[in-house]
């Protein structure tokens, strides 16, 4: 898979399948403080579906990722997901 | 006295503890004393494999940054901290660790320790500071690499011997004494700086696992106040000895809760059913502006929870069973959904037998099947971890090119991260003020330690002088229980019950029904006040008198012993501190009811304590907090 690049802050479209994301926030507990995020909820998204085979076999677990960018900062990355609808009630949009 | 054969070592910087902080130091000084032609002895009182707070294993690294990918800055950790705290940190040191916490984090992975990836090679974060480790073997890669490191360099390391006190030249650090766990032998260690790395403490306050429970604790039962006992001993400034932590966790096993609020979304709500990070979200208003941020304190999380069961609206119960019967609903038909429990239950269980393996059991052992009914989660009862969420630990210098005019005065002397005693080091749970270091910022720590103190040697390159009579006396004293047991026990039939003496576990006890009942433990639902800590300090000074008649059957009482004494001084400069701070500033960890409100205009400060030897007297000092970074603005805060 080759790198990806965002495109810029503010940017709600996912880089691997061209969707848009949905504005997300992690649970009151959760370590991401409750801030909104954009995440690509897509279940047909290439980042996704192809996560569930690279974890099993490079750490042995049955979980793969969603896309996740932050605009407040610019920042992205991996969400780790365990199940095809966790975190979807996180969404907010 | 009892036959011991006397060890004396001799070396330039000596590690005490093998833990995180400890094998950080240990990588670190390596390098640097290999260079110096210096030599590093590293001492544990355990097996360096697999001891300390990491023992079991972890799933996730909880700090790390990201400053090279631009995901964070140092800024914005240390307003993190600076939150979770409620404000009262040492910038200077958070930051100190957070520039360097990243390198560590590469470190782990270089020596071989899983950190999930995706395919492009990024962290997989658990959130914004935690990344995803298959971390059973963590502290055993960890400690690897820093006996490799030792060996590399013509260092050495023992194990399975116990350090008691310290050895001191006037104001400088000269060395420390202790006893193997398996022979007799006496070692004394001399050197020219010491670091501190014995982690925090536990069972000072009477646990919610009791009896037959006895054991089972959220932090690890091997960390027994070493670090605080060696510190004050040796006369340093001690910091935030007021700040313990108390997790919330499933209760009396001290399971992690967080896979279940994450895997299940399961909610945690009171008897009632109501749910009271919702119902009571106006009691965040009273602790402005900590009380607005997000992440919530953790601390003002468990005072919410903690509200409801002062009403009587307790046990808190974790929603499992409704939250699982949900997903199996939307899973579409019954075979679709029998799959996915299956899978999220292994999860679930995964979670704790990588990190908490007694919450495992005991679920087995009561026939707890999280599908079919709630569990309790509770507030545990009040540990002492500095790197953790707590903050209790030595005052330490900050390094010098991250100060301002302004702190330079009060956060600096000489060396970075070295206590007020000269050559003496602190890292990880051994130094206070600042929290949220977790296993890699310890780690980190413990690097800037190594190399800082080597730095001292290198600068003071002369063996502090000591006091031999001195030193045989205090080997003398640490092993009298022995002596004591010898003498006695032959006067009653049964050797556990002796007008002559006291053992060490009926001793623990006792310091923690002092501990619970008046300086604000779990049956004290965490309140206190000035008449209950003055009657805690009158009963902790009859409890010191018989620390002396203390006794042991054998080594393993011995270390016993000595591990309760080591806890009694950590209650001491714990309930002096909260006596000395008059305010409630950290609600959910304890509340003082005669000043149950915060009190910034007085209160925003460091409340320090200082154990003269000698004197034998102790000292409260107040000390300013002074900022480094300016204060977040509030939308930066709550974020969006
Ligand atoms: C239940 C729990 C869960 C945690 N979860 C996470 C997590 O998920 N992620 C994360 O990053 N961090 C986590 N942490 C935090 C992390 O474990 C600590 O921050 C870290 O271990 C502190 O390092 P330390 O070196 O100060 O103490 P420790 O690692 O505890 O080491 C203390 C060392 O001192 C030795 N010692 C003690 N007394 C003596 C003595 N008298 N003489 C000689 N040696 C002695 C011990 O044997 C041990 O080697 C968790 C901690 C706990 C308790
Ligand atoms: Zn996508």
């Amino acid at each position: 898979m080759a790198e990806k690049k965002f495109s810029g802050a503010g940017d709600d479209v996912c880089p691997y399948c061209g969707k848009k994301m949905r504005r997300w926030v992690g649970s009151l507990e959760s370590a991401w403080g409750f801030v909104p995020q954009f995440v690509c909820f897509n279940d047909e998204c290439a980042y996704y579906i192809e996560g569930w085979e690279w974890m099993r076999s490079q750490f042995k677990q049955n979980v793969s990722y969603r896309y996740r960018f932050n605009p407040d900062n610019g920042e992205s990355g991996p969400l780790p997901v365990w199940s095809g609808d966790a975190l979807k009630d996180g969404i907010v949009d | 006295m009892a036959k011991f054969e006397k060890v004396e070592v001799t070396t330039d910087l000596l590690i005490l503890g093998g833990g995180m902080a400890a094998c950080g130091a240990a990588v670190e000084a390596a390098y640097w004393a290999k260079k110096n032609g210096l030599k590093v002895t590293l001492v544990d009182k355990a097996a360096m494999d697999r001891s300390g707070a990491v023992a079991m294993g972890l799933s996730a690294i909880n700090q790390y940054v990201g400053l090279h990918e631009g995901k964070n800055t140092v800024k914005d950790y240390v307003d993190y901290v600076r939150m979770d705290l409620m404000g009262i940190i040492r910038e200077d040191l958070v930051a100190n660790i957070a520039r360097h916490v990243d390198s560590t984090v590469h470190l782990f992975e270089k020596w071989g320790l899983p950190i999930w990836k995706d395919a492009e090679g990024r962290y997989v974060h658990e959130g914004r500071w935690q990344l995803m480790i298959n971390g059973e073997s963590y502290k055993v890669i960890v400690a690897e690499a820093a006996k490799n490191a030792l060996q590399e360099a013509g260092g050495e390391y023992f194990e399975r011997v116990f350090i008691t006190e310290p050895i001191l030249d006037g104001d400088r650090i000269a060395g420390a004494i202790g006893f193997s766990t398996r022979e007799n032998k006496a070692y004394v260690f001399r050197a020219k700086s010491v670091i501190v790395a014995m982690g925090g403490a536990v069972h000072v306050f009477k646990p919610r696992s009791t009896g037959e429970g006895l054991g089972r604790a959220w932090y690890p039962p091997w960390n027994s106040g070493s670090s605080a006992y060696f510190t004050l001993r040796a006369g340093a400034e001690m910091t935030s000895q007021e700040v313990r932590f108390i997790p919330v966790r499933f209760k009396d096993a001290y399971g992690p809760v967080g896979a279940w609020f994450l895997l299940f979304k399961s909610a945690a709500t009171n008897a009632m059913g109501g749910n009271y990070m919702i119902e009571r979200k106006d009691e965040l208003e009273s602790w402005k502006p900590y009380g607005l941020v997000k992440p919530i304190p953790a601390n003002l999380r468990n005072w919410l929870g903690m509200l409801d069961v002062m009403e009587g609206k307790g046990p808190i119960f974790m929603r499992t069973a409704e939250a699982i019967q949900k997903i199996a609903a939307d899973a579409g038909d019954e075979k679709a959904a029998k799959k996915k429990l299956k899978e999220l239950e292994a999860e679930a269980w995964e979670d704790f037998l990588d990190m908490t393996i007694s919450q495992a059991i005991l679920w087995a052992a009561n026939n707890v099947e999280p599908e079919k009914r709630s569990s309790e989660i509770a507030a545990a009862e009040p540990y002492f971890i500095g790197s953790h969420s707590g903050a209790s630990g030595a005052w330490i210098s900050g390094p010098e090119d991250l100060q301002n005019g302004q702190t330079k005065n009060d956060y600096f002397w000489g060396y970075s991260h070295m206590s007020t005693v000269k050559g003496m080091f602190c890292a990880g749970d051994a130094s206070g003020a600042s929290s949220h270091k977790f296993s890699s910022g310890s780690h980190a720590e413990g690097r800037i330690c190594g190399k800082a103190a080597v730095k001292f040697v290198v600068e003071n390159n002369t063996l502090p002088s000591m006091d031999t009579a001195a030193v045989d006396k205090m080997i003398e004293a640490q092993f009298k229980p022995l002596d004591v047991f010898a003498e006695f026990s032959g006067k009653t039939t049964d050797p556990e019950i002796n007008p002559h003496y006291i053992k060490p576990k009926m001793f623990m006890f006792r310091l923690q029904k002092i501990m619970d009942e008046y300086v604000g433990g779990v049956s004290a639902q965490f309140a206190t006040n000035k008449a209950c800590l003055d009657r805690a300090l009158e009963l902790l000074a009859f409890l010191k008198e018989d620390s002396a008649n203390l006794a042991a059957a054998d080594l393993h009482e011995l270390l016993r012993c000595w591990e309760n004494v080591q806890r009694l001084w950590q209650a001491e400069a714990h309930t002096r501190t909260i006596l000395f701070r008059e305010e409630t500033r950290w609600p959910g960890y304890y509340r003082r009811t005669d000043f149950p409100t915060m009190d910034e205009a007085n209160w925003h400060c460091f409340a320090n304590c200082r154990w003269i030897p000698g004197k034998n007297e102790w000292e409260m000092i107040k000390r300013p907090m002074l900022h480094l970074y300016p204060k977040a603005q509030e939308h930066e805060l709550v974020g969006g």
